[in-house]
């Protein structure tokens, strides 16, 4: 009846004033839940974060650890010998032709006599073995010679074992097992 | 009670209305039956307009007011508007009031018209002292409904009553609650009565007694004793009651609006502040992934170090083992055979006392296990045992 008329009743009018307030009060909940979650979104990254940033501070010392290893690793040239990844067996055979070849002129340089010898490759998951059987005859001063001067010159040739026989007045007759460690 | 305002009047017209043939005249002249009739009357300040219907049962359906912002409503009756706007061009300096009221007990009140100010019905006067009040009649089915409103403070009453005379007690009772310290100003016109009402067609004979509810004393006819008051309207402290309710409702709406914003303050500064981290989130999972990659690094380097060496030790310190081998055996004592190898050493000699040799290899520690392999023969003639020790190398 009474166009334009915006409210009917005392009542009616504390009812919009209420309606106003629960409006507000809704808004208020919603706007604190938002709050909440987005505190708890910031402190669970926080907490991320400060995690990674302990981590993250460490980085020096892994970086030295790294150059230790590292260092380590190039050091143990003296002790191993570096194969490429993709080296076929032709090149194993090369390489251990060549060393056959270095362990004969230490042999030769401590006056030993090589009466045979002979060699093999051994294939493991990580490493590549030359494996050589030689045997020497020869005074046993000039095998502990030998023993020393592999020992100094050729770290990375290890004696896996030998056999030592007397062999004609003071000679003695040395069946030598070497190994060299192949690191792909 | 009270005086009248019969000198007041300066003009009585009389309208009338042809429904037949839509005639509008201003006449003295009683018109025929079955046609609306309206009287106008005119004082110094104010033209009263009365219009009702005197024959035809017809009332008119549709009440026409003032909005309640003061726009005037056209009347859905042409006659009316007619009248309106002739009147108010001819006199546009007064307020005209609409007032269809208990004129005599013959006629049939169709509606309480209000224009300009609407509470102008009540208040002769200064309706400026009172420019918030706004009171209005409705004609409705079975009776008729007032209604107040008070624009400022948005206080809204309807009562409603059955019998006509009953408006003017009820819009007193309404003055008189919401008046306040407006009530001496305030003068009502309760009552318009026509005497000659049987004299109709001589129109300047007519005396309007509108009397003012004032006593003679001058007090108000708001006192109690005019009005009684009844209870469920006059429960002020009801009242009282919303309004502190309301009061509290706005002191609330009031910290809720400040709770919001400062949640959305707060909000805006999570939100930031959940930028800021996430920006530093990607940075730091960037140096956190190449310092992965160091670490996984040195893991493999470290690996591969350790199946180096786990290789390499493998390998006898066989010198060291000549050399402690040869500390234990005496100047008498001969090798003839030395072997090394599947871990462990196996010699083979000469010696005048081979157990003095084994007793100084087991002293020695360096092995785990000395003993004689064969049994250890002795030569007569060169009274020298011919021994075989197996020595079991330590396990690294």
């Amino acid at each position: 009846m009474v166009k334009g008329v915006g409210f009917r009743g005392k009542l009616h009018l504390v009812g919009d004033m209420q309606k106003g307030l629960v409006i507000k009060m809704v808004s208020v909940v919603v706007l604190a839940v938002i709050a909440v979650f987005l505190f708890a979104a910031n402190k669970g990254l926080w907490r991320e974060n400060r995690k990674m940033v302990k981590y993250i501070k460490n980085q020096e010392v892994y970086k030295a650890s790294l150059k230790a290893l590292g260092t380590s690793e190039n050091q143990l040239e003296k002790y191993i010998v570096k194969i490429g990844e993709n080296a076929s067996d032709a090149d194993l055979e090369k390489i251990k032709s060549g060393y056959i070849d270095e362990l004969l002129d230490i042999i030769k340089k401590t006056e030993l006599q090589v009466d045979s010898y002979r060699s093999e490759i051994e294939k493991s998951e990580d490493f590549v073995i030359f494996k050589y059987n030689i045997t020497i005859v020869g005074d046993f001063i000039q095998v502990l010679r030998f023993f020393h001067r592999l020992q100094e010159q050729a770290s990375y040739m290890y004696v896996s074992g030998y056999d030592i026989r007397l062999h004609i007045k003071t000679n003695i007759r040395l069946g030598l097992a070497v190994d060299i460690i192949g690191v792909k | 009670m009270g005086g009248t305002v019969n000198n007041q009047v300066e003009q009585v017209k009389m309208y009338w209305f042809n429904s037949s043939s839509g005639e509008i005249y201003l006449s003295k002249d009683r018109l025929p039956s079955n046609q609306r009739k309206l009287y106008l009357v005119v004082n110094r300040e104010n033209l009263y307009f009365g219009g009702f219907s005197l024959h035809s049962k017809k009332r008119v359906k549709d009440s026409n007011i003032m909005n309640i912002q003061g726009h005037f409503i056209p009347f859905k009756s042409d006659f009316m508007n007619f009248i309106y706007s002739v009147e108010k061009q001819k006199q546009p300096d007064k307020h005209f009031y609409f007032w269809v009221g208990p004129l005599t007990s013959e006629l049939n009140t169709d509606s309480i018209f209000y224009d300009e100010i609407p509470e102008s019905l009540m208040f002769k006067g200064d309706p400026a002292a009172v420019p918030d009040y706004n009171l209005f009649v409705f004609r409705r089915v079975s009776g008729y409904e007032i209604i107040y409103f008070n624009g400022e403070t948005g206080d809204f009453y309807s009562i409603f009553v059955k019998e006509a005379g009953q408006i003017t007690e009820k819009i007193a009772l309404l003055m008189r609650k919401f008046a306040g310290g407006w009530v001496e100003k305030i003068k009502i016109l309760t009552e318009c009565d026509i005497p000659g009402i049987h004299q109709l067609g001589s129109g300047d004979r007519y005396t309007f007694d509108v009397s003012l509810i004032k006593s003679e004393d001058s007090r108000s006819f708001f006192f109690p004793d005019f009005f009684p008051v009844k209870k469920r309207f006059s429960n002020l402290s009801q009242s009282k009651q919303i309004k502190s309710i309301r009061e509290i409702a706005r002191q609330w709406g009031r910290n809720l609006t400040i709770i919001m914003f400062l949640l959305l303050l707060v909000i805006l500064f999570n939100g930031w502040g959940l930028l800021q981290l996430k920006k530093d989130n990607a940075r730091l999972k960037q140096t956190f992934r190449e310092v992965g990659k160091l670490l996984d690094a040195a893991d493999m380097i470290e690996l591969r170090l350790n199946k180096i060496n786990a290789k390499i030790s493998r390998y006898p310190d066989h010198l060291l083992y000549i050399k402690t081998i040869a500390q234990c055996l005496d100047e008498d004592s001969v090798l003839i055979g030395y072997s090394l190898g599947d871990g462990r050493i196996l010699m083979e000699g000469y010696s005048p006392d081979s157990l003095k040799i084994l007793t100084a290899l087991r002293k020695s520690n360096r092995f785990q296990d000395v003993r004689f392999k064969t049994t250890v023969t002795k030569n007569v003639q060169s009274q020298k045992e011919k021994f075989e020790i197996e020595v079991l190398l330590e396990k690294e």
